[in-house]
């Protein structure tokens, strides 16, 4: 096969200038990434300051673009996102002139292979119109993002020997964060966040001693990430879990602890072979100054006052401070949730007799949780680590089933109109569900 | 509007490309399911009768070959010892997926393994970990979770070149507590035809361009997945006829008189032949009498049969 490198190579050794309607275009160039094959770069320069953007895709119908560039100039550059390996992708730049947007023709570059180390997936369905950064686990380790389609579009191998369980797109609009520790056994002390170029040519690590599963990032840059926090109890370490905060200067601090929230003597866990509080699920709602966090061996999910570190609301478990309404299903050793409108998504990993997800209602002061919804993959799955529901705009459900292998989109009639599953010996880590490649939820 | 550069540069591109076709008129060795050869390979996974809910050793002391009828050193090339519970699939099921490549992830409920030091021979089961998580054995390892296979593989990688398959099964009432795991070689049942494959005429002159990307069917009839194809292998034979290859198809690696491989990326589908390599130098043409072979391999198929095996026929 060609190298990525050369069309490059030829792209600029045969490049020309243009002069179309109103803006010349010089010096464009196209570069596919050695790193990661299915990202493109393109940079050009206009005769005149405006604002750009490539549309693009695997077909000529496009379908993807980047987001304008914020402010008007004469050099611009665009990252293409996105695109399936070894295809014939077709662009075209695009300028905003004065309020116009002006369109250039079509053209075309062709993508690279991934690593080999992927696993196979299995898509049935169709109609999915979601991006899923998403990691892989198992015979691969990496964070990954699969296409509507369920072809994954970037991936990047974490050789570190650590696990990854999630990876969102950075608020930098430039690059990906991705956690790297283990959850299971003894926790890493060479755990990291790492943040990648969108072309995997820029790598930062910043350790983070003892990673758990889930990290956020806040819209000033500051990454929060749960991590396991060691106390004597009874003569003993123990194992419970706080929350360090890595501001965008770099400085770690810890902003909340569960052994200031709670005492092991009286508020007491499952499965305490594993740990006492064991967090798992991270969340950050910016509007209430508050982390939402899950302990599995809780099986709590409770609301953190970033400001004071409170406690002072929980769902379920140990330390619940919301009735569950008579007749309504009750979770147990859940990961990851979503709120909705009026209420909450659970992955309940042990509830049930297989791994479901429940919906519950609040009532106006969130002080009762009634369920309403329930839904469990056919055929039922064991999914005894990780797990995340979303709730879509219109009402659709994604389900990540993690390490079963397996990503639904569901109705809520419980109809499964996409899925993807892996082959066996690979699995999904937590699942960051976009309508686009750029955008943060 | 004009066109933009990029697409005047792509109309410019066959006259900024001075490759020139080969000899025969075309580089591409375009391969077709016609090509491929046919084979039907089941495997048949011993199983092993235990105590039900409660702690079994297993020991691969006298694990002598892998399931490809290999020699196996067992205090050596032992590396991963991994167990898989599958809740609603039976032992026949599991051969089944096993055999055709169509396992999922979803088929499982639980996964645990360890990595054997060099001398162990035998483990626990409760020492097999989820990467580091112990299972409590008399909740996880019962008659009514499912069907346990148990796997021996040669390297920490999970599911690469697996040497060894068997069953465990708890079973009530059975008093058995320690497992001596039989050696590999009969597992899999090969049934190959290679004697009807009709050769692919290449130019013996090059570039030599493999490319597989208009196959659908691999070698048993099941449709293929060409991102499992994780590797090409390029041998010849010489002196051998295609009823050899067939008798010694287990040893295709080691019976070649010269033997070239190169490695692929995920969803490649062809590949310059000039890029194998034999371990010291790289495939410069096909200097020698015999046959051909060439065959596309999944290192990571629990069946160690290529996907697709054919012969080149090289002309002038």
């Amino acid at each position: 096969m060609r190298a990525p490198w050369l069309f490059a190579g030829l792209v600029a050794a045969c490049n020309d200038t243009d002069d179309t309607a109103s803006v010349s275009v010089q010096d464009l160039e196209v570069v596919v990434s050695e790193i990661v094959p299915t990202v493109v770069t393109v940079t050009w320069t206009t005769s005149e300051a405006v604002t750009g953007r490539v549309a693009f895709g695997p077909t000529e119908d496009l379908g993807i673009a980047t987001p304008w560039e914020p402010q008007a100039g004469t050099s611009h550059r665009a990252v293409l996102l996105g695109l399936p390996p070894a295809t014939e992708c077709a662009f075209r730049l695009v300028h905003d002139v004065d309020g116009e947007e002006r369109a250039s023709d079509l053209a075309t570059v062709t993508t690279g292979v991934l690593g080999a180390e992927l696993p196979t997936l299995t898509v049935t369905g169709g109609g999915n119109d979601t991006w899923h950064w998403v990691p892989f686990l198992g015979g691969a380790y990496g964070p990954a993002l699969l296409d509507p389609e369920g072809r994954v579009t970037w991936w990047l191998p974490e050789t570190s020997g650590l696990d990854v369980y999630r990876v969102r797109p950075a608020l930098d609009g430039a690059s990906i964060l991705y956690n790297a520790g283990s959850v299971s056994g003894v926790p890493a002390d060479d755990s990291v966040l790492v943040r990648v170029s969108f072309d995997g040519t820029e790598v930062e690590r910043i350790p983070v001693p003892l990673l758990a599963h889930d990290f956020v990032e806040m819209a000033d840059g500051t990454l929060a990430a749960i991590v396991v926090e060691y106390r004597d109890f009874e003569g003993e370490p123990l194992r419970g879990d706080s929350i360090a905060e890595v501001a965008p200067d770099g400085t770690l601090t810890t902003a909340w602890s569960a052994w200031d929230c709670w005492d092991p003597a009286k508020v007491q866990g499952t499965d305490p072979q594993y740990g006492w509080t064991f967090a798992n699920a991270l969340d950050w709602v910016p509007d209430e100054g508050a982390y939402y966090l899950g302990s599995r061996n809780l099986s709590s999910i409770v609301r953190v006052d970033r400001a004071t570190g409170a406690c002072d609301w929980a769902l379920g478990g140990t330390v619940g401070t919301v009735d569950i309404a008579s007749g309504s299903a009750r979770f147990l050793h859940q990961h990851q949730f979503d709120f909705t409108a009026d209420g909450i998504l659970v992955f309940d990993n042990e509830g049930g007799g297989a791994s479901r997800v429940l919906e519950y209602a609040f009532d106006a002061g969130r002080t009762t949780a009634t369920e309403v919804w329930r839904y469990t993959t056919d055929p039922p799955v064991n999914t005894f680590v990780l797990g995340e529901p979303v709730r879509l705009e219109g009402g659709d459900t994604v389900v990540d089933w993690a390490v079963s292998g397996r990503i639904e989109r569901v109705t809520p009639a419980k109809e499964v109109t996409w899925r993807v599953s892996t082959e066996l010996g690979y699995a999904f880590g937590f699942d960051t569900v976009l309508p686009s490649p750029y955008i943060q939820p | 509007m004009h066109p933009i550069p990029a697409l005047l540069l792509l109309g410019l591109l066959p006259a900024c490309d001075d490759e020139t076709a080969g000899p025969c008129g075309d580089d591409t060795i375009a391969f077709t399911d016609a090509d491929n050869f046919s084979f039907t390979g089941l495997l048949d996974v011993p199983s092993y009768p235990t105590v039900d809910a409660a702690d079994v050793e297993v020991c691969w002391d006298t694990v002598t070959s892998d399931i490809r009828c290999h020699d196996v050193d067992p205090t050596t090339g032992v590396h991963n010892v991994a167990l898989v519970r599958f809740p609603l699939l039976s032992e026949a099921d599991v051969e089944d997926g096993l055999s055709n490549n169509h396992m999922q992830q979803s088929d499982v409920s639980g996964f645990v393994q360890y990595l054997p030091e060099e001398g162990d021979t035998c483990v626990f089961l409760s020492e097999l970990t989820l990467y580091g998580t112990p299972i409590d054995v008399a909740e996880e390892y019962t008659a009514e979770g499912g069907t346990y296979l148990l796997t021996l593989a040669p390297t920490t990688a999970l599911g690469v070149g697996t040497l060894v398959l068997a069953f465990l099964e708890p079973t009530p009432g059975e008093t058995t507590t320690e497992v001596h795991l039989d050696p590999g070689c009969g597992v899999l049942d090969l049934d190959v035809d290679l004697a009807s494959i009709e050769p692919v005429p290449v130019c013996a002159s090059g570039p030599w361009i493999a490319d597989w990307s208009a196959l659908t069917r691999d070698g048993q009839g099941n449709g293929i997945a060409l991102s499992d194809v994780d590797s090409i292998m390029l041998g010849l034979y010489e002196g051998a006829t295609k009823a050899d290859l067939e008798e010694d198809f287990l040893d295709l690696e080691t019976t070649a008189t010269h033997l070239w491989t190169a490695p692929l990326d995920s969803g490649q589908t062809s590949i310059d032949l000039s890029e194998a390599t034999d371990g010291t130098s790289t495939f410069t043409g096909f200097e020698g009498d015999g046959l051909w072979l060439f065959a596309l391999r999944c290192s990571t198929c629990y069946n160690p049969a290529p996907l697709f095996i054919t012969f080149l026929a090289p002309t002038e």
